[in-house]
């Protein structure tokens, strides 16, 4: 079994993987190895063939593909390591990480520090309880656009989608000028899951219908999808009897959340954060492992890909501190409280030793107006944000100059 | 009077655009490229145009791709016929145009990018 | 007389509904008309095959609102008839389940040529496919029917299946335990109930003796005052154990034949010569009928019209590798144990792990007048939680994957495993629901003795065939092996180096093994019931078209021919825009 040792393994080549591993060099970080299972690097972003990325990072408007391909070819232009083709098998809580490919065979890599950037799954049908058939036709969003615009190949000719977040929005019109019909998107929550501009140019463009409210409540179709029912559907999300209707596709899209990917970091003991469903993080974006740092949507889901390969950059500084011996040693840490109406924040927990600038990424719990965010340290004021509004599916962020205490983030209307 | 989304970024802004005397009155925008957004939404509304290309002897058979450029609303399912007859060949660099003055819309056709 | 009293009970027991009965000169029942609700129908169905001297019940009953589906056997025949005959053997299998597997595995070793058809695209696609793969340990039946025969030899003989197959069974043991005092009795009485069917190594365990097998009660707060341990109880993927018979089958000459429904048998002086299929006229001299779901239509198919098959669907729930088992030894909690609405047919299941531990839950025990019905509702996977005694830990969040099966029963609920005593050549292996999986060996075995037997007393030489090999090697399974074994096995063949399945670790190179197995399986299922990939949370998301360009790629298939369980289940249904389509 080949032996390695590297300074920073970074296991994920997408958004948040190519941003730790360049930055972690741009630190000063001696060997930098990035790990990839994909045959090529990216990540997700490979089949996000859409536009709208990186007006943060790069203040331009790119498809996804575009933005994977500028922070490629900058990592490709220095001399991090890049293994494709290669899974991440296990990680242990010393920071050895088994991974195999088919050229190396199994490698035990024993990292200085390790970045996870494994990103994030999406929800399957069982996972949201839907009852029925189990045909050929019921695919995840992820799916569909994989088999469509990396594979090229369709997987129906008329479609409902369930869930009216980003992916299920996009996915409505990526279907839609590749010939497939359409019949509506459907929302089991009240109100629109993604943004309203891409309500705008992916469904209204097209005169797709969004319902909100309902939801789809049975499959039908022993073989292949035959049809759906759908019905309104209460705060509880239950079907309310007599509003049920069948609806005649033979392609059922599920964009009905994402999971983070985190089976290697509980393998790695790592504590989780119930809420964000990700490794609890401390301002240097470091698990409750030492060495070991999340970034991306392994951490939490995000909406915006700029925030990811920032919160990547961010633990591949904290990676490097680590490397210097700047976080070594016990330490305190104190919470950081998600306040009046906010749902969660990431980071979760700050050192009693922090100091300096530091960004948080935070959801509110409902859809807000006029609002004002306020980070206080200790009961002081640190940082505010002022915005026109604020909604469960837009993240917020806010960067505050710490210096150790307990914070709490809270969003008001004004 | 007409009211328009704006899709230039995540703020989507409802944006008011009053035909008056003096040209239009545009309000409810936040910056200035709202302000364009809405101009153009109301006079002749753009998009972008994403979609994939057959390509040949690459590690797979769909090149993305991306017009250098907003396109006219109206020509999307023209521009999505007219790639039936685009073919890609390997190696290509992200960025590279694939057809000039696509579908007479003034912008190119550009791989959105590269693959070996 | 019996006909007489059948009615009598009828008209007393059920007064209410338009029900008769006829009693033919087997003693076989046939009931005809309208019951209220389909419950009726099944209730009305027990209750006769309970009157004393009845053989077996056949149903032509109806409920009312209620579509009994009949399947339409005419296209099939229609299609194999124009095909003439393409086959000839000496015996011919119905079905591919673990009861068709388990005789064409038992039989392949005879100097005989065997032939196994098969509605469906791949092994273990009817009843064998969702259930809960129990190895019962045989207490718990009724004593001196033939399931409880079955299944103690059943049971036993896994051993051997194991050995021979590496079917990957596992056995952990069963408890039955109590936590009260009073409940006491319980335990004794189960312990005697065992021991009429004779089920090996029972053992009464002390609260001491039973934390040091199972420290999980304690350590969860429950307290045994005592239990029954079961040591024989095994557990299995079921359709794993039909890929390991049918391959070994193979090895040694079965074919089997995919995609091929028998829709009308051929009879000769009420002697089988053959059957017509949708692929052909198959001739043959012995026909079995491991048909499962459809064995009652093969049996009248035969004109032996002997039981009426119910299904009994059940729901089951599986979780999270990360929410693994609470008990290591699958347990039954006697005390205060009410599960509502409970089969009395049927025990239901509760919660144990699966060979490769995960938690599974259920199966539920819903009778469903529709033998293809196998649809999920909500109150079949809330009555699998409930099956749970309230567990704490468990969560429905982590349910991974909702699935329901069907059990074939009849109305005798007891197996039929016999040569028929009206068409000779035909030979019974059916209605063989719970505990059916358990069963199997000793159904295989009885059955082939059954067939063996006959060709002796006809004077033919009949006898193992010299060069018949009982062994299935064991298949690679990357996941259980150490890291040292992993990059030792990459070295020799770089395809098991690329991880296909990253939630089961299934590499490419256990794909391509099956795919260049004996029984060549085509579908993401076929592929998933023999290697796992797409089993485990995320549900194949990740590796469902990298699975299907592997199987497009290696059999040569255009993708969108690839599907995901049987003919019409494609994934894909079309390429994209080719270059020149003008859509």
């Amino acid at each position: 079994m080949k032996n390695i040792s590297v300074d920073i393994a970074v296991i994920g080549g997408g958004p948040a993987g190519l941003a730790a591993a360049l930055e972690a060099k741009e630190q000063g970080a001696g060997r930098v190895l990035l790990l990839e299972r994909d045959g090529d690097l990216g990540g997700i972003l490979q089949q996000c063939i859409h536009d709208g990325f990186g007006l943060h990072r790069f203040g331009a408007r790119l498809s996804g593909t575009e933005y994977a391909q500028r922070y490629a070819d900058m990592v490709r232009a220095t001399d991090i390591e890049i293994k494709l083709d290669t899974m991440v098998i296990e990680l242990t809580k010393d920071r050895v990480i088994y991974a195999m490919n088919p050229t190396d065979g199994m490698m035990r890599i024993e990292c200085g520090a390790v970045v996870l950037a494994m990103g994030c799954r999406e929800r399957t049908a069982s996972q949201v309880f839907l009852y029925g058939f189990r045909p050929a036709g019921v695919l995840t969003a992820g799916s569909v656009q994989r088999y469509i615009n990396m594979e090229g190949y369709l997987p129906g000719k008329t479609a409902v989608i369930l869930g009216s977040g980003d992916i299920g929005l996009i996915m409505a019109r990526r279907m839609t000028l590749e010939g497939i019909t359409v019949k509506g998107v459907y929302e089991a929550a009240p109100h629109l899951g993604g943004l309203m501009r891409n309500k705008v140019q992916c469904l209204d463009d097209y005169n797709i219908p969004l319902h909100v409210g309902m939801s789809v409540v049975r499959v039908h179709g022993k073989k292949r999808v035959e049809g759906v029912t759908v019905a309104k559907v209460g705060p509880d999300f239950r079907a309310i009897p007599g509003t049920e209707e069948f609806i005649p596709c033979d392609l059922l899209v599920l964009a009905v959340g994402l999971i983070p990917e985190n089976e290697l970091s509980r393998g790695a003991q790592v504590e989780m954060d119930n809420k964000t469903r990700g490794p609890v993080l401390d301002n240097n974006f470091m698990t409750s492992v030492p060495g070991i740092f999340a970034a991306g949507n392994v951490a939490v889901v995000f909406d915006l890909v700029d925030y990811v390969s920032a919160s990547g950059a961010a633990a591949a500084r904290g990676a490097v501190r680590f490397l210097k011996g700047e976080l070594g040693g016990a330490c305190e840490y104190r919470p950081v409280t998600a306040g009046e109406n906010v749902n969660f924040v990431v980071p979760q927990r700050v050192r009693t030793d922090a100091e300096g600038p530091t960004s948080f990424y935070l959801r509110v719990r409902q859809p807000l107006k006029k609002v004002r965010l306020v980070c206080e340290e200790e009961g002081k004021e640190i940082a505010s944000v002022r915005a026109t509004h604020a909604a469960p599916p837009e993240m917020m962020s806010f960067e505050a100059k710490l210096s150790g205490g307990a914070l709490t983030v809270s969003v008001t209307e004004v | 009077m007409a009211q328009y989304t704006c899709i230039v970024c995540p703020n989507s802004c409802l944006i008011t655009v009053e035909e008056g005397e003096n040209g239009l009155k545009i309000t409810g925008n936040q910056c200035k490229r709202g302000e364009a957004f809405a101009k153009s939404e109301h006079e002749h509304p753009l998009r972008m145009f994403t979609s994939t290309v057959k390509i040949e002897g690459a590690r797979l058979p769909r090149l993305s791709v991306v017009t250098s450029g907003e396109i006219p609303k109206e020509k999307l399912f023209e521009c999505q016929k007219a790639l039936n007859h685009v073919v890609a060949h390997a190696p290509v660099s992200c960025g590279d145009v694939l057809v000039k003055d696509f579908c007479h819309t003034g912008v190119d056709l550009l791989a959105s990018r590269s693959m070996k | 007389m019996l006909e007489k009293t059948v009615n009598e009970m009828l008209a007393k027991t059920f007064p209410d509904e338009k029900v008769t009965a006829t009693v033919d000169e087997r003693r076989i029942v046939h009931l005809a008309g309208e019951c209220s609700t389909y419950q009726t129908l099944i209730d009305v169905g027990h209750a006769v095959a309970h009157v004393e001297g009845v053989r077996n019940v056949v149903s032509d009953m109806t409920a009312r609102g209620v579509v009994m589906k009949k399947k339409d056997y005419t296209p099939f025949v229609e299609a194999g008839e124009k095909k003439g005959v393409v086959e000839e053997c000496d015996v011919l299998i119905v079905g591919a389940g673990i009861i068709g597997c388990g005789i064409a595995r038992e039989i392949a070793k005879y100097n005989l040529k065997v032939l196994v058809a098969e509605m469906g695209d791949d092994v273990s696609t009817g009843c064998s496919k969702a259930n809960n793969g129990c190895i019962h340990h045989g207490m718990a039946v009724k004593p001196g029917t033939l399931k409880s025969e079955m299944n103690r030899i059943g049971n036993k003989r896994y051993d051997d299946w194991e050995r021979e197959l590496h079917v990957g069974m596992i056995r952990p043991g069963y408890l039955e335990v109590v936590t009260k005092m009073e409940d006491l009795p319980k335990v004794y009485a189960r312990f005697e109930l065992g021991l009429k069917n004779k089920v090996p190594g029972m053992k009464i365990l002390t609260p001491e003796q039973i934390n040091e097998i199972e420290p999980a009660y304690e350590q969860n707060g429950i307290h045994p005052v005592a239990a029954l341990y079961l040591p024989n109880f095994g557990l299995v993927e079921t359709p794993y154990v039909c890929v390991a018979l049918a391959e070994n089958a193979a090895t040694n000459g079965v074919r089997f034949l995919f995609n091929t429904t028998v829709g009308k048998v051929l009879t000769e002086d009420h002697k089988i010569v053959g059957v017509v299929t949708n692929k052909g006229i198959i001739k043959c001299r012995y026909l079995v009928n491991a048909a499962g779901m459809y064995a009652d239509d093969i049996a009248e198919m035969a004109g032996d019209r002997l039981f009426t098959i119910h299904n009994r669907r059940g729901t089951i729930a599986i979780f999270d590798k990360a929410t693994p088992p609470t008990f290591h030894i699958p347990t039954a909690i006697l005390s205060g144990l009410v599960k509502k609405g409970k089969n009395v047919e049927s025990k239901g299941g509760g919660m144990h792990p699966t060979p490769e531990n995960n938690l599974l839950i259920g199966p539920s025990a819903e009778e469903v007048p529709d033998k293809e019905d196998t649809e999920t509702y909500e109150w079949g996977v809330d009555y699998c939680m409930e099956c749970c005694f309230q567990d704490p830990l468990l969560h429905k969040g982590d349910i991974i994957k909702i699935f329901a099966g069907a059990r074939p029963a009849d109305f005798m609920e007891d197996f039929t495993i016999e040569m028929s005593d009206v068409t000779d050549g035909l030979v019974h292996a059916c209605c063989t629901q719970s505990p059916g999986v358990a069963s199997s060996p000793g159904v295989a075995d009885r059955t082939v003795g059954i067939i063996v037997d006959d060709l002796l007393k006809k004077g033919e030489d009949v006898h193992v065939k010299p060069d018949y090999n009982p062994y299935r090697e064991k298949p690679v399974e990357f996941r259980h092996m150490t890291r040292e074994e992993q990059d030792a096995l990459i070295a020799k063949d770089p395809r098991y180096g690329r991880i296909v399945c990253r939630c089961e670790q299934v590499t490419e190179g256990e794909i391509l093994d099956v795919l260049h197995s004996p029984v060549v399986p085509h579908s993401i299922t076929a592929i998933k019931n023999r290697t796992r990939a797409g089993m485990g949370r995320c549900q194949g998301g990740f590796c469902q078209p990298r699975v299907l360009e592997i199987i497009a790629r290696e059999l040569g298939e255009d993708w969108i021919k690839v599907n995901l369980n049987g003919e019409g289940s494609n994934i894909l249904v079309s390429a994209n825009r080719e270059e020149g389509d003008e859509q």
